[in-house]
């Protein structure tokens, strides 16, 4: 084959473009759609696991896959040569062995009977140990493969590192986004045989004598495939799940469906459906109506909201709420409400006579639901008293601060469901948060805030430490003036006031309170024991730690230590469980526990909340992580003498440079996704933006190592000039940025998202090319790319955890430390062979 | 998002052609209606909703007999009563008679287990609550419903443990069910109210003691087949329905002096609180069912009406030194 033409993209700057280079990029397509439909089907268990599972046991998915990748990187490394020389038929056969992996491994765990909520129990747990090691057995083999095929390619591409680097990342930026797109079309449980088909086409787009046969294995094998998964045991919810009672009852029936990446929601119409109204134990004497029967609406199987029946978003049972004090307190107030509980809470806000609302619901589904309708739902005729705010609920605070005073509020009402109904409200009760509500608010208006407190009352503390930063950073003395805490059997509302409560909002709430069978836990002046004489709702003290109660008769575990707490002193709370105050930087909702006591989490695991097992899983997860990040480091221990080549000399700086990377990565990624989560006010959208940018931008930016390969050390240097000065443009105008950009559209928001990952995203795309590029065509290239697979295991729960304890800062405190320890680990480098002049023509060569 | 997994018990709320009530007559349907939804005026039309489904009730509501002992079988539990009864109550089972033996020869052990924990916790056993072990196979009750064979052989397990029985149901661990019980003081004069039937287990208990023991279930497949295992055992004093528990039993004349919320609830109906006697017991486990035991919600009503609750935390945590002792003994402990 002649003819050849200048091509700038090539290797060496304005070399001709061989046919052999040539015929080399053109084999990086079927690694393109490799990397697309990994990706994809890593999505797509993902979604399976939140789905018939619980969403924080995705982490061990996303371990899994990397453990795969990491193990292949090793194998390779090894068995280098030997994968070398039998490396064309292998690239065409592996696309056909994944598919089928693939196939196998998703139906096996459609049949594995994990059940997480027996983990608490120490006489079931091993059992589900069991289950878990068998979602190994079934996912790992898929995973292993697609890493062996990555790093196949490396090898046989040594000359095009940057480039083969760019097309997996690429490709896997764009099998995220298709995943993505694809989940507004296609049912959860659908995704992975659509995404076996990139898979299945990859062969086909493999020049060389081998193409042929690789397609015929690839087809035959998604035909088997297909047939195993959608033949095979189906996948199904948990039937432990909230969904799963309500859809087997008499009658019940799916009367809309919604798919969206966030989730999947089921609206149910059955008998069980009831607005979720913690409503007084003497309901019947105060004479009211009972909350109405609505419809349920139910995402990845757990229920978010009631949604109105025609005629049935009646208030009456609001004045028997516990939510209804701030409305008595305030007659007629003007209350910006977060969380519109699928529109009941605006009825019970009216209904205790609220004469201006403003809502904010950041549940796009509910969103949509409250102004469109949904299913046989219909929508709430908006406008006059009632405005749907844009925004989140910081935007909306700052926004009515900017606005003239008759903007302010009388309440600001937090709905008891709004912390659960989307991911991003969780940063609705931090300090800076509450700032922004204590200066929306009139003087003698209120913040009303719900907490839980059927597992642990420690969550009122925590927002009421909270609460107690906020008032301290606006200027007020005496916290404990400000707030007042009353409660049920069930949950607390904490009210949390700019100017001091009077004597006459202390009595109107301890009315309120007896008259309902509440108990005002903490106001200003309390007699605690005057208090605990006359409750009507029992709520013992007991010892976390040596597991003791340590009541002795009827007691008030939060009016123990409300004062104490709101004065900043030590409590037994405090040193049991984490009560420090949620900040944009640390806003984890679900972080009560302390985990530097294992012991006493491992005693006490039976009466862990559901939602804080998460945390314990991530410190599993991070351990196996760490195991198997060590056992690939050490791997070069194995490697014996090559029979043929060049020797390969002894090498310690790919041992820091390759694991500084693959942390640095995704500590950044992670810090990004949380961020862009609150400023557009959606996690998912945020997780694809960032995503799907990073990968796509980073890919790009590895383009550019083939170029400066020769170079190492000074385009390392720029790389790291160009990351460090992005990370301290965040540290010093970040926040700054994002808070006063806050109000603009969404639009406008994603591509400030966009502009701020892509430049730092072209940055990140370098190092890890101009490394491979440094370690040369030996075994190291594979077990580098092992390498930085297994510590990007680490990274993510690590990150989790680091977010949780210290803030998300630290991510990127952390992450400019590795790649400054990157850089210096990084050689002055050997001049890497430009791809010009004569070549062994790889075997694919049409030529 | 987090995993807040509830169990719903609220039902439908349109009485108006309500089957539930179908049994009454005019005058008792409009009084019951009436003292549901007093802000009524009297109108039919339903005040918002669904139209509550078909529910069927398995037995009549008369009220059964007083015992002053715990019931006792009448006869042995035998493999050939095993076998007679699971056929009875339609449950192919597949059980040996070598394995049932095991089982049995373990539940000695399995009562004795239940009588300390029950000293542990509460200074002293109560009796009829240990008679009533006694008295009710257990074996009979673990089975997959979804399945459909008997899990007999996981009965009075040494290291008692909550097992799956299909559909979302769970059958709780012995010592659990003993602790609530206890908890629950069933006297020989009582009517007790269960929503969440479940394996039966429960309200079986409660029927060897009590009066009458009305049960619940709003799962329908594992609602219908356990409406069936009590008429094998003879147990003719459990009432069982399937259907809506959200608004309890309303024609149970007097109400009830204990209930039971044996499923995970979210909150207490109101409708439960005006259908418990003053003096008596609403009991609400929360937490997942999959623990050894649950924090307890006990709600109590005053003679004026008013209900007060309790958190009762008695099986993950042991009381300080003292407080054992100020707890009264059982009756005939």
């Amino acid at each position: 084959m002649s003819g050849s033409h200048r091509d700038p993209d090539s290797d060496g700057a304005g070399a001709a473009v061989t046919p052999v280079q040539k015929s080399a990029r053109a084999a990086l397509i079927p690694l393109f759609l490799v990397a697309l439909g990994v990706v994809g089907i890593e999505n797509a268990l993902t979604r399976y696991f939140a789905v018939a599972k619980w969403s924080e046991y995705g982490y061990w998915i996303i371990s899994i896959v990397m453990a795969g990748f990491a193990l292949s990187g090793v194998i390779v490394a090894l068995f280098r040569d030997t994968v070398e020389k039998h490396g064309e038929w292998l690239r065409a056969a592996l696309p056909a062995t994944m598919v089928l992996a693939a196939a196998l491994g998703y139906e096996r765990i459609a049949r594995n009977p994990f059940n997480p909520l027996q983990l608490q129990n120490p006489t079931t747990w091993a059992d589900q140990l069991l289950n878990i090691a068998g979602y190994y057995g079934a996912l790992l083999p898929f995973f292993f493969l697609a890493g062996l095929y990555i790093a196949l390619i490396f090898i046989l591409n040594p000359r095009e590192i940057g480039r083969v680097y760019a097309y997996d990342l690429i490709g896997a930026g764009l099998g995220s986004a298709l995943a993505l797109g694809l989940m507004f079309l296609v049912h959860p449980f659908l995704l992975a045989p659509v995404l076996l088909v990139p898979l299945a086409l990859a062969p086909l787009f493999q020049p060389g004598r081998f193409r042929i046969l690789g397609g015929v294995l690839a087809g035959g094998a998604l035909v088997l495939g297909e047939a195993i998964l959608l033949l095979g045991t189906p996948p199904a919810y948990s039937e432990f799940k909230a969904v799963y009672a309500p859809m087997n009852t008499e009658g019940a029936e799916v009367v809309a469906e919604v798919r969206r990446p966030r989730g999947h929601y089921l609206m149910l119409d059955n008998f069980t459906e009831r607005v979720d109204a913690d409503v007084s134990n003497n309901a019947s004497m105060m004479e009211v109506e009972g909350p109405p029967s609505t419809y349920g609406l139910y995402r990845d199987g757990s229920r978010i909201a009631a949604l109105p029946k025609v005629g049935g978003l009646g208030g009456g049972y609001a004045d028997s709420a516990l939510s209804a004090a701030p409305y008595r307190l305030r007659p007629g107030a003007e209350a910006l409400i977060l969380g519109a509980s699928g529109g009941f809470r605006l009825a019970e806000a009216r209904a205790l006579g609220a004469e201006r609302l403003r809502v904010v619901e950041s549940e796009p589904v509910l969103k949509h639901a409250l102004t469109h309708g949904l299913g046989p739902s219909r929508g709430l005729a908006l406008g006059g008293d009632v405005q749907l705010a844009e925004g989140g609920p910081l935007a909306v605070a700052r926004a009515a601060v900017a606005a003239a005073p008759a903007e302010r509020f009388d309440v600001i009402d937090v709905s008891s469901d709004f912390i659960d109904a989307a991911p991003a409200n969780v940063t609705a009760l931090t300090v800076e948060a509450m700032q922004a509500y204590l200066a929306a608010l009139e003087p003698d208006g209120m913040i009303s805030v719900p907490v839980s407190i059927r597992d642990f009352p420690v969550y009122a503390f925590r927002v009421m430490a909270t609460a107690r930063e906020a008032l301290i950073r606006t200027g007020l003395e005496r916290p404990e003036d400000h707030i007042m805490v009353y409660r049920s059997a069930w949950n607390a509302r904490i009210l949390i006031s700019p100017t001091p409560w009077s004597e006459a909002d202390v009595a109107a709430l301890e009315t309120f309170a007896a008259a309902r069978s509440f108990d005002v836990s903490w106001r200003p002046g309390l007699d605690v024991a005057a208090a605990r004489a006359n409750l009507f709702n029992d709520l013992p003290v007991v010892s976390f730690e040596s597991g003791t109660v340590v009541s002795q008769g009827t007691d008030d575990a939060i009016a123990r230590e409300a004062e104490a707490v709101l004065q900043g002193r030590d409590t037994p709370s405090a040193r049991a469980f984490n009560i420090r105050p949620q900040t944009l930087d640390r806003p984890a909702w679900y972080a009560s526990l302390r985990l530097d006591r294992p012991t006493t989490l491992i005693d006490r695991l039976e009466v862990l909340p559901q939602a804080e097992i998460g945390a314990l899983v991530n410190l599993v997860v991070l351990a196996q992580a760490v195991v198997i990040a060590l056992l690939v480091l050490s791997a070069p221990l194995l490697f014996r003498r090559r029979s043929h080549g060049p020797p390969e000399p002894r090498r310690v700086w790919p041992v820091l440079y390759f694991p500084c990377l693959g942390l640095g990565f995704l500590l950044i990624e992670i810090f990004l996704i949380d961020k862009a989560a609150f400023y557009l006010n959606d996690y998912s959208s945020a997780f694809a933006l960032v995503l799907t940018s990073m990968l796509i931008f980073s890919g790009l930016g590895s383009l550019i190592a083939g170029r400066v390969g020769g170079l190492p050390k000074l385009a390392s240097f720029l790389s790291l000039v160009m990351v460090l000065g992005w990370i301290w443009l965040v540290f010093t105008h970040g926040e700054a940025l994002i808070l006063s950009t806050l109000d603009q559209p969404a639009w406008t928001r994603w591509l400030i998202v966009l502009a701020a990952a892509a430049p730092v995203s072209l940055a990140l795309g370098l190092p890890f090319p101009l490394g491979l590029i440094q370690v040369g065509e030996g075994r190291m290239l594979p077990w580098a790319w092992g390498l930085n697979g297994a510590f990007s295991v680490v990274a993510t729960p690590l990150a989790n955890l680091m977010s949780r304890e210290v803030g998300f800062s630290s991510l990127l405190m952390m992450g400019a430390a590795l790649y400054v320890l990157a850089f210096l680990a990084l050689p002055p480098g050997r001049r890497a062979r430009p791809a010009t002049g004569p070549e062994p023509l790889p075997a694919s060569s049409p030529a | 998002m987090t995993i807040d997994r509830r169990r719903l018990i609220a039902g439908g709320a349109a009485l108006a052609g309500s089957s539930s009530l179908a049994a009454c007559d005019e005058v008792t349907r409009e009084r019951l209606q009436a003292r549901l939804n007093p802000t009524r005026t009297g109108s039919d039309a339903p005040v918002a909703g669904t139209d509550a489904p078909a529910v069927e009730v398995v037995a009549d509501a008369r009220g059964g007999t007083v015992s002053e002992t715990v019931r006792m079988p009448a006869q042995p539990w035998t493999y050939d009563a095993f076998v007679a009864a699971m056929a009875a109550s339609e449950r192919p089972s597949s059980l040996s008679e070598a394995q049932f033996n095991v089982i049995q020869s373990r539940k000695p052990a399995a009562i004795q287990r239940i009588k300390t924990y029950l000293d542990g916790k509460f200074g002293a056993a109560d009796p009829r609550v240990v008679q009533a072990f006694e008295s009710v196979p257990r074996d009979f009750f673990h089975y997959a419903y979804a399945s459909q064979d008997s899990t007999a052989y996981q009965a009075y397990e040494a290291s008692p443990k909550p097992w799956a029985i299909g559909h979302g149901s769970v059958l709780s661990d012995y010592l659990g069910q003993a602790y609530m019980t206890q908890l629950a003081e069933p006297k020989p004069t009582d009517v007790t109210l269960e929503i969440g039937t479940g394996s039966g287990f429960q309200s079986s208990l409660l029927s060897r003691i009590v009066r009458d023991s009305y049960t619940i279930e709003i799962i329908e497949p594992v609602g219908r087949a356990v409406s069936k295992i009590f008429k094998p055992l003879g147990y003719d004093n459990v009432h069982a329905r399937v259907g809506d528990g959200y608004f309890g039993w309303p024609e149970v004349e007097g109400g009830f002096d204990t209930i039971m919320l044996t499923c995970v609830a979210q909150y207490a109906p109101p409708e439960l609180f005006r259908q418990l006697k003053p003096g008596g017991k609403l009991i609400i486990p929360i937490g997942q069912p999959f623990r050894r035991g649950q924090v307890l919600y006990v709600y109590t009503k005053d003679e004026d009406g008013r209900v007060r609750s309790r958190r009762d935390v008695g099986v993950f945590f042991i009381p300080m030194t003292g407080a054992m002792q100020n707890r009264p003994r059982p009756q005939g402990a």
